[in-house]
């Protein structure tokens, strides 16, 4: 912490940050009696529930419903998304803020048992750099698109791109979704965030619970990888996952192997999620090891939260990552900060990362964010 | 102190608005024959179970967050007010997946329930009427 608060302009930059954060919070606060207007929900602010503006149309209403997009009347097609602002301060790094994208959910469900569902994202809006100054190379393309054919609970087809089912944050990794401004680290090391290709998933419901699984594979070249961790080109995985909603608790379990270039590397993940009142943990541990060197890697992350006051949640996230094999070997890593959500469609976040010592993976640092579902 | 001496008024109010909250039934189409418990209710309302057992898709209705039907079924059925599954839907509409449509009052949940055969709904069981079954009651805490 020293180390990095070590001279004024710094210090200057932070408290720049901070007021900036601070001044969201209050234009939140300000903007609270107007949303109340529109459609007024559980505390004051559009609820997600209730139409903000319906139209009548040939097709039916089309309605907006905050933090849920448009629904185009009785088409089955529903258009809406999100986009987040963030600002990251690293240790050695210059200072970004960045409005880095429009991510667009479009769902069409023609019939009840078939659905189509993408995620576009434009990308590279925005970006302020500390000593390079603006930045702007927008671009479009595709982060989801899968359809998938639903006969019963217990059988659902899936074909396309979608997230890697392994463990709980690979299968919600956008900013809005998560209750921190920086991400386990494991999430950009250990495993393709997409796969493309096909998935067989469904429920059944033993014991007063709900017991998922997933089995799926990339036989086909990936569409649109990213590229941290390099991709591989061919994954067969499966995950199981039981919940009790009821009682506030959920299990999984994920294995993942992949292939490139002839080389092999297999994954083994447990994970779990718990809810009582205020308080929520989530778990996650992967282990990884094989033939492809770059995704050897130990990872154990807990994070816990605490709503102290409505809306108002205190964040800590403990991470010991480990590259096996590596010079870098282990690090242990804490991330602290706090999130506001004084709406469903809006959410702010503030945190700080702490590390026993910097690697390329890990770079102490400030992050914040601010997003909105639309 | 001053907790102290109104800890007997806020203890009072909370025993009042028990009195006061009214039973709310689950309703469905008079044609669908079952019988639903809490786990079963939570797991339809949280899309988690999405089929009847004839194939059927299960299309759950809710009323608006903050209506006194929507927050009596919530505290029976989840423990906690409508606001502790908005994370849960959020993650939800990552996923593709929206919550259950909402209708504005008992009376157009009736009417809903009792025009479509996939449906399911809830509502102050004062409002129930003979267009639809009644699949379960709600007392307003659970006691599993």
């Amino acid at each position: 912490m020293k180390r990095f608060l070590r001279s004024a302009p710094e210090m200057q930059r932070i408290v720049s940050a901070l007021a900036l954060l601070a001044g969201t919070f209050i234009l939140a606060s300000v903007t609270r009696p107007a949303a109340a207007q529109l459609a007024p929900g559980t505390f004051g602010m559009p609820s997600g529930d209730g139409a903000v503006f319906s139209l009548d149309s040939p097709i039916g209403p089309i309605e907006y419903r905050s933090a849920r997009g448009v629904r185009f009347g009785d088409t089955g097609l529903n258009v809406g998304g999100f986009s987040t602002a963030e600002f990251a301060r690293e240790a050695g790094e210059p200072v970004e803020v960045a409005l880095d994208s429009f991510n667009f959910l479009v769902l069409f469900e023609p019939i009840q048992s078939f659905r189509i569902f993408t995620e576009l994202e434009a990308g590279g809006l925005i970006e302020y750099e500390e000593g390079e100054g603006t930045n702007s190379d927008p671009s479009l393309h595709v982060e989801r698109l899968y359809g998938e054919l639903s006969l019963e609970d217990a059988f659902n087809l899936r074909f396309g791109k979608f997230q890697t089912p392994i463990g709980r944050w690979n299968l919600v990794p956008a900013e809005p979704f998560v209750w921190t401004a920086v991400d386990p680290v494991v999430l950009d090391t250990a495993f393709d965030e997409h796969m493309t290709g096909v998935a067989l998933r469904g429920t059944v419901f033993p014991l007063e619970g709900a017991l998922e699984y997933w089995l799926y594979g990339q036989i086909m070249d990936p569409l649109s990888p990213s590229t941290t961790p390099p991709p591989t080109d061919r994954n067969v995985g499966a995950r199981l996952q039981f919940t009790r909603s009821l009682e506030g608790w959920s299990v999984g379990s994920s294995f993942l192997a992949s292939e490139r270039g002839g080389e092999w590397s297999f994954l083994g993940g447990l994970d779990a999620e718990m809810h009582r009142g205020p308080f929520e943990l989530l778990s996650e541990w992967t282990y990884q090891n094989g033939a492809i060197g770059d995704r050897d890697i130990f990872d154990l992350w807990v994070q816990g939260r605490y709503e102290i006051v409505w809306d108002v949640s205190l964040v800590a996230r403990f991470e010991r990552f480990d590259r096996l094999g590596s010079k870098d070997r282990d690090v242990v890593i804490g991330d602290v900060g706090m999130a506001w959500q004084p709406a469903p469609w809006l959410i702010t976040k503030a945190g700080y990362r702490l590390s026993d010592r910097q690697t390329s993976d890990v770079r102490r640092g400030l992050f914040m964010s601010l997003s909105v579902i639309f | 102190m001053a907790f102290r001496a109104l800890l007997p008024i806020l203890v009072g109010l909370l025993w009042a608005h028990g009195l006061a909250a009214e039973e709310i039934v689950v309703v469905v189409h008079p044609s669908r024959v079952v019988s639903l418990d809490a786990t079963d209710i939570a797991q339809i309302f949280l899309k988690q179970r999405r089929f009847w057992g004839d194939g059927d898709a299960i299309v759950p209705v809710n009323r608006d967050a903050g209506s006194p039907a929507r927050e009596a079924f919530s505290r029976a059925i989840f423990r906690d007010d409508s606001r502790s599954q908005v994370a849960y839907w959020n993650r939800a509409y990552f996923g593709g997946v929206l919550p259950p449509i909402t209708l504005a009052s008992d009376e157009a949940v009736v009417r809903f329930v009792a025009s479509d055969p996939r449906a399911i709904g809830y509502v102050e069981a004062s409002r129930a009427n003979e267009s639809v079954r009644i699949a379960a009651r709600l007392s307003g805490r659970r006691d599993d």
